[in-house]
């Protein structure tokens, strides 16, 4: 259950956010969370839910975005991996480079302004 | 440390900024910060993680043991656990210096723990500084600590299937090494296709087979370390 410490964190990234443009508050939080992360997206959501009273982002809304792990071999094949082993599909090989997949990303974040 | 954070969208009262920036970002700023610490000390950093009673302690144990006995100020030890310093402790009485960290009820140790923990610990003439994650084989692997590497023990007794079953931790290791060999005879624990599993999941890991009890593999193992 590691997910509190990394809403926590994530909230601290969006209160100095809110901060730095000067806004009011956070009202969207959009993360992606890649398959590979080691993070469960709904227990994020529901860490959220209990992390953010309190805080600049205490009326938004979390949004998680998941992201399936794609890699890139030098056969040329670009796309998904099976059975979550990170070999290449078309040609078996382990020298493959991740692309996406195992990244949790503040992504997006929208703001109310002052007046 | 700043980050690129791009506005591009006035709409009304709104604004929508696109950070694109890690969720741990601050815990990996603090580790690149020790990072640099132990780098300009000289010191290689060990994160040593692992399951509950996956032998990490006793892996330290056959570690020191094997280590020169007049140089053993050359080594540090963190400890995290739960609670008790008992861990620390056995390290403590194999004459090295060991600080715990007791994280009540966080799973994983992280770099500000970590920061704290080295203000108590003499790093003069370390070389080698261990820290012993929390036992857990899933939350610690996405905490930096500042080590130069990652150190994943798997157990005998766990099953050959442990890293299939837990990739992500596999991914970050540097080294998985299959602790307890000495009890291979006893159980049905595929030691080649283990090695072809953790090769499937992350071909960069070396796989090691040790024993703290016969001190099989521990001179390979310093010798990885030290690579």
């Amino acid at each position: 259950m590691h997910e509190f410490s990394i809403v926590s964190s994530l909230l601290d990234l969006v209160e100095a956010d809110v901060r730095k443009h000067h806004a009011r508050s956070a009202t969207r939080v959009v993360v992606r969370i890649g398959d590979m992360s080691g993070v469960v997206a709904e227990l994020l959501a529901e860490a959220f839910h209990v992390c953010k009273r309190g805080t600049l982002a205490e009326q938004a809304e979390l949004v998680v975005e998941k992201q399936e792990v794609l890699i890139s071999c030098h056969c040329g094949y670009k796309g998904p991996i099976k059975d979550r082993r990170f070999i290449c599909p078309v040609c078996g090989v382990a020298d493959i480079e991740v692309t996406a997949g195992e990244e949790m990303i503040l992504q997006q974040l929208e703001m109310e302004v002052g007046e | 440390m700043c980050e690129e954070t791009h506005s591009h969208q006035h709409s009304g009262h709104r604004l929508v900024v696109e950070p694109q920036q890690s969720l741990l970002s601050n815990n990996d700023h603090l580790a690149a910060h020790i990072r640099k610490r132990l780098d300009n000390l000289g010191i290689r950093g060990i994160n040593l993680m692992g399951s509950p009673g996956s032998g990490k302690t006793a892996l330290l144990e056959a570690l020191i043991d094997q280590y020169p006995h007049g140089n053993l100020a050359e080594l540090a030890v963190l400890e995290g656990d739960l609670a008790t310093s008992r861990d620390a402790d056995r390290i403590n009485n194999r004459g090295v210096k060991a600080q715990q960290i007791t994280t009540g009820s966080a799973c994983h140790l992280s770099a500000s723990m970590v920061a704290e923990a080295l203000i108590g610990v003499s790093l003069e003439g370390v070389k080698t500084l261990f820290i012993e994650n929390v036992g857990n084989l899933v939350c610690p692997s996405k905490f930096a600590l500042g080590t130069h590497k990652n150190v994943v023990a798997v157990s005998i007794p766990e099953g050959d299937d442990k890293p299939i079953k837990y990739p992500v931790m596999i991914r970050v290791a540097d080294i998985v090494v299959l602790t307890k060999a000495d009890l291979l005879p006893h159980f049905d624990f595929n030691v080649e296709r283990c090695r072809q599993e953790i090769e499937q999941i992350n071909h960069h890991a070396q796989v090691l087979v040790t024993s703290a009890k016969t001190g099989e593999g521990i001179s390979e193992l310093w010798q990885e370390l030290q690579s």
